[in-house]
């Protein structure tokens, strides 16, 4: 009962940050001194087109009377149309966001599988070779840019040994899978269109892997510095003392503990991939939300900014009320209430 | 206790290996076409070009007015008259097998090509003809109309100014006249790439004219019909049978939307594209020696300048001033190191390809000159300038920066002082429109190819386009131009724009710095590529050998 109270108090907390948000970003955006219209009509379109389109835009209205439309839009659930794409934000947002979301989850994935054997390989053989191979490829993910490793990447594995598809979430010859959530790999499985899945997954590959190894790199590196503060508790000890095999020990008693600030870290970290996913996403050729965002706001396409400041806020706001609820369940001495 | 431990080392392993382990267990080869399905085409019948399609809106020709989109429209739409492909200075017959002009240049008659099918089927007659034109005018908020509408035709007259005197004749009559020149130029642009009207009709919605439905469909005679258009991913354009010149050899063309150059040609060197466009000038300079890829070079239609505000600074009021700096830039310097090859030199407004254009060379680096010259204007010590630029690439595929860097070293030379400013294109367009700049490093391209198209905006004050917003009101250039733009391509035109060339370089407020290529690198299984800034890729004449 305590738990869905705490949800509900939190989730009601959200629709104030995400007000927040919308103000901030609305003022922000007509702080620059720039007419969106240009970046529709071009640079040599007639001066007479130009102010046509802004007053039909509604861009002549004051700076308020727009925030006030904007915001009675969007409680009703209109999220305004984009300036650049001419389609409406909602329309927009749902094209690119599952595309995103498929690359950033598969990133996710790759970064736990990779950073939690490596940080407890780092803690157990703490200062031994393992250690320290493990902490240079941490190191390795943490400070080569994104956008370095996946052009790389491409160049080595794709180019030179062929082992992984080009850029693109499919090949030329693959029959897209019916639209059911955009993932098309989770649509292809869905579907039953095993040559899309294979290939979808074929493509996710390396791009969810140079995201991933970031992120893992960051969670490794939390992991063994909490994992060697816990293998010295008394707790440890005991359970040593009691004759456990060392397996039980770390992954039973040592593991559960260091990973709460190891959870926190992978919540933050899956904010950092919705960032690195903009040049990921360039490189690859993937049609997500971060290349969106980089083109709206270059374009000053403010409805377009604003829809996905508002997505990216949602998305980090529940990822962060998940990371807080996992704490009860990892620490049963966590309590809310 | 050794057990465990060996445990983790493999689990550890095993998260390593991860990608290793799936990629080579892959069983589809990069790039591999695998077998078509029955009624789908192989690799062999398909081009893939590995591009940058991102920016198009939306495929209606009549609103299309991004490169992509108008590239898009190229291949699925005819117009009245075209440019054949590598020629962009005659227009030949499209639909239309002739025309005729009244001797005031105002009432135009076009006679259709008998037997012209849309890909739906239908035969091509003057109402379809009508009814582009009644789109092309007629739809709000297209930024592609001005180009039909600078004639003097909008949505209150179209339908008494353009009409079906027969199912293959129309006629059109201007209000006003307009250079002849440039108004066949704007009858061969995919704004008024026909459609058919039946079609677009029956899809009609709320009295959109169809715009949502042409949005990604079409409904032309050209040589291609859209099959699928996934924004931001791909374009799929299949041959159409019904094309009156015969259906294209390459049966398939796909258009992949990749943002990042190099992996543009990653997908070229390794077969999965067959064309790559938008490569940097280092990138073209690497393919040079590859044996299985080809580059083809064509002059684009546009062209980079230094513009100087003659109000906001008070020195470059003076035309001593601005002879100064054009006389400090380095020509030669900026196309050979800085373009390598991507680019030519260029001092007119009229860039080569288009009626009108000189390869007379005005200024050459002179760094003495130039001091004098600026001793003359009354700042023999220099002065100070903001120079503002864009904060991406210039036409020729370098940094707009390191241009900007090159005019400040030069100009530096001459005691003058120049502080660079990047700013987003958009937001430095609003400042130049608004006549806040003081100096400004820009490119200007065509919107068809006709002299008018350059001539206007670089000299014409009333056309309230490039040299009004330098706040240079020169009446001389102004009515050179003017009496220019009444003229077909005769002599007397000629004589009037190399008047006009010449009047520009001795007092006009830019400096132009070259005229850039358009580069498009290509696999060598490839037969007759041709690529022309106005066709762009002539998919419709490709052959491909296996």
């Amino acid at each position: 009962m305590g738990l869905w109270s705490y949800i509900l108090r939190r989730l009601a907390l959200m629709v104030l940050v995400l007000f927040g948000v919308t103000a901030i970003t609305f003022v922000l955006t007509h702080v620059v001194p720039v007419n969106p219209v240009l970046a529709l009509v071009g640079d040599r379109a007639p001066q007479e087109l130009v102010d046509k389109v802004y007053r039909e835009l509604g861009l002549d209205k004051p700076l308020w009377t727009q925030y006030g439309i904007y915001m009675e839009n969007l409680l009703q659930g209109n999220l305004g149309t984009s300036i650049a794409s001419q389609r409406p934000v909602a329309e927009d947002l749902a094209r690119y966001l599952p595309a995103t979301m498929e690359l950033a989850l598969a990133a996710m994935l790759v970064a736990i599988f990779l950073g939690v054997p490596a940080g407890i390989v780092s803690a157990v053989y703490h200062n031994r070779w393992p250690d320290h191979v493990a902490r240079i490829l941490a190191l390795g993910g943490v400070s080569l840019p994104v956008f370095f490793v996946a052009l790389v990447f491409l160049a080595v594995f794709y180019v030179k040994l062929g082992w992984m598809p080009g850029p693109g979430q499919l090949s030329s010859y693959v029959v897209p899978p019916p639209r059911i959530t955009g993932m098309v790999v989770l649509d292809a499985l869905l579907t039953a269109h095993w040559t899309a899945f294979w290939n979808g997954l074929h493509h996710l590959i390396m791009p969810a892997s140079v995201l991933g190894w970031s992120s893992a790199g960051i969670i490794a590196r939390m992991l063994r510095s909490s994992l060697l503060e816990v293998l010295h508790a008394d707790y440890v000890r005991t359970a040593r003392a009691k004759g456990l095999p060392e397996r039980t020990v770390i992954l039973g008693h040592a593991l559960r503990n260091a990973l709460i600030p190891t959870v926190t870290v992978i919540g933050l970290a899956f904010g950092g991939l919705l960032q690195g996913a903009v040049l990921t996403e360039t490189i690859f050729a993937w049609p997500g939300i971060g290349r969106y965002a980089t083109l709206s706001v270059t374009q000053i396409d403010v409805p377009a900014v604003l829809g996905v400041t508002l997505v990216a806020a949602l998305i980090y706001s529940l990822v962060n009320l998940l990371v807080d609820i996992s704490y009860a369940y990892l620490d049963p001495r966590i309590h809310y209430g | 206790m050794k057990r465990p431990k060996a445990a983790f080392l493999a689990l550890f392993a095993a998260g390593a290996l991860l990608l290793a382990a799936c990629g080579g267990g892959g069983t589809t080869p990069a790039g591999d076409a695998g077998s078509p399905a029955p009624g789908q085409y192989s690799r062999q019948d398909t081009v893939i070009l590995a591009g940058e399609i991102g920016s198009a809106v939306t495929l209606d020709p009549q609103v299309a007015y991004e490169t992509p989109s108008v590239s898009a429209a190229t291949l699925m739409y005819q117009r009245l008259v075209k440019f054949p492909a590598g020629n962009t200075e005659t227009p030949v017959g499209d639909a239309a097998e002739s025309w005729d002009m009244s001797p005031d240049g105002l009432h135009w008659t076009f006679h259709l090509k008998k037997g012209i099918k849309f890909s739906t089927g239908r035969e091509l007659t003057a109402d379809d003809v009508v009814y582009t034109f009644v789109r092309a005018v007629s739809i709000p908020n297209d930024p592609a109309a001005w180009l039909v509408t600078q004639l003097g035709i909008d949505d209150t007259n179209v339908k008494d100014l353009v009409k079906a005197v027969d199912p293959y004749t129309v006629t059109i009559d201007l209000p006003e006249p307009f250079s002849p020149g440039a108004f066949l130029a704007v009858m061969a642009n995919t704004v008024v790439g026909i459609v058919d009207s039946q079609e677009v009709q029956a899809n009609e919605k709320d009295g959109d004219f169809g715009t949502g439905w042409l949005y990604n469909h079409s409904a032309g005679s050209g040589p291609y019909v859209l099959k699928d258009w996934t924004k931001d991913v791909q374009m799929e354009f299949v041959a159409n049978a019904n094309y009156v010149e015969g259906e294209p050899a390459i049966k398939r063309v796909i258009w992949k939307h990749i943002p990042e150059a190099s992996a543009r040609l990653d997908m070229l060197r390794t077969g999965e594209a067959d064309i790559a466009e938008n490569l940097t000038a280092t990138q073209v300079e690497s393919v040079q020696n590859d044996p299985n890829l080809k580059v083809f070079k064509a002059p684009a239609f546009s062209l980079t300048y230094v513009g100087m505000d003659v109000k906001n600074v008070p020195c470059l009021a003076k035309a001593e001033c601005r002879n100064a700096i054009k006389y400090a830039i380095d020509y030669e310097g900026i196309v050979q190191k800085l373009l390598k090859g991507m680019g030519a030199p260029l001092q007119v407004a009229i860039p080569q390809g288009i009626f009108g254009y000189s390869d007379q060379v005005y200024f050459q680096r002179d760094v003495a000159k130039a001091k004098e010259f600026l001793a003359q204007a009354g700042y023999p010590n220099g002065f100070e300038v903001e120079l503002l630029t864009s904060n991406g690439t210039v036409a020729g595929g370098i940094p707009a920066g390191s241009l900007a860097n090159v005019i400040k070293a030069n100009l530096a030379d001459i005691g003058i002082t120049v502080n660079i400013r990047q700013l987003e294109s958009a937001q430095m367009y609003t400042e130049y429109r608004a006549h806040k700049v003081q100096m400004i490093l820009a490119a200007w391209g065509m919107d068809y190819p006709d002299p008018q198209s350059f001539a206007a905006p670089f000299g014409d004050y009333q056309q309230k386009s490039l040299i009004w917003r330098l706040q240079d009101e020169d009446q001389a250039l102004s009515d050179l131009v003017q009496r220019a733009a009444k003229l077909e391509n005769t002599p007397e035109r000629a004589a009037l724009y190399a008047q006009f060339n010449d009047l520009l370089a001795e007092t006009g407020p830019f400096a132009i710095l070259y005229q850039p290529y358009e580069v498009r690198v290509y696999s060598g299984k490839l037969q007759n590529f041709v690529y022309d800034a106005v066709n762009g890729v002539a998919y419709w004449q490709m052959k491909k050998n296996p």
